[in-house]
């Protein structure tokens, strides 16, 4: 029993949740994003020259949660895209939403809004990653 | 495409995975672990009344996570321990484990410690609910 993974799809996939996740927590929620993680500009100006190593952590985690998705969607013969949504959403309700209430369940401060965000983010890159694995063998 | 996951063993899985992180977070590494994320004692005295809220959600985060692993190992047609150990570790790897590093380096003031903690109790988690749903079909 093995499969082949196609690496180029999972890249692809990777990028694309780099960008949109760029977006999500830039011009579309990043000052709410901020203020849930009691983050302030002066915080963000001091970590600038971090902040290659902290995408790079990004990046390669987004390329993880794609390769996993791409091994699924290759046990379970997945091809179209309406079934690499479907794998998307399955995975992101039973991993990703719930490692993140785990995680907030158990965390401190302005969880909520913190949550939100992020399992926001990660519904977003699960779909758009199950879609491009499934459809592109 | 069908599938029927054995809910008793998914009940069974996702208490092994609770009992498991009481385990874990209390008498192992409660102390490491408040310190990592900057906990301190009073927070968890003032947290109290939330506590059973919050234990309920984890314990519904478990459950979610174990249906999940069992679905597959169903759909998959797993049956040995030695690819449960697989499912469980492919789960942990493509999704708690990513999932958490971005937690991780996107909350400040956390510690790396927190997530080595956390990470390694997903990982023990997955595969022990992994194996119990692929060899209890």
């Amino acid at each position: 029993m093995s499969i082949t993974v196609n690496y180029l799809a999972v890249l692809v996939a990777a990028i694309v949740s780099f960008v949109l996740g760029m977006i999500w927590h830039g011009p579309l929620f990043g000052k709410a994003w901020n203020e849930a993680r009691g983050v302030t500009p002066e915080m963000m100006e001091k970590g600038k020259k971090e902040m290659p190593r902290f995408l790079a952590v990004v990046f390669v985690s987004l390329f993880v949660v794609a390769w996993g998705l791409a091994v699924i969607a290759g046990y379970t013969h997945l091809v179209t895209l309406m079934q690499g949504l479907k794998l998307g959403l399955m995975a992101w309700f039973a991993f990703a939403l719930t490692v993140g209430a785990v995680d907030g369940m158990m965390a401190t401060g302005r969880r909520m809004p913190q949550f939100l965000i992020s399992t926001g983010s990660w519904l977003v890159t699960f779909v758009v990653s199950g879609i491009i694995v499934s459809c592109w063998h | 495409m069908t599938f029927q996951p054995n809910y008793l063993a998914v009940v069974v899985a996702a208490l092994v995975g609770f009992f498991l992180g009481w385990i874990w977070y209390t008498p192992l590494f409660g102390k490491q672990w408040m310190a990592a994320r900057g906990i301190t004692e009073q927070q968890i005295a003032d947290g109290q009344k939330n506590m059973a809220r919050n234990m309920i959600g984890v314990a519904v985060g478990i459950l979610i996570m174990a249906w999940a692993l069992g679905v597959l190992a169903s759909y998959l047609h797993l049956a040995t321990w030695m690819q449960g150990l697989k499912l469980g570790a492919l789960a942990w790897f493509g999704f708690a484990f990513a999932i958490g590093l971005i937690d991780s380096v996107m909350t400040p003031g956390r510690k790396v410690t927190a997530f080595y903690i956390d990470a390694a109790y997903w990982l023990i988690t997955l595969v022990a609910m992994g194996i119990i749903l692929s060899v209890w079909q």
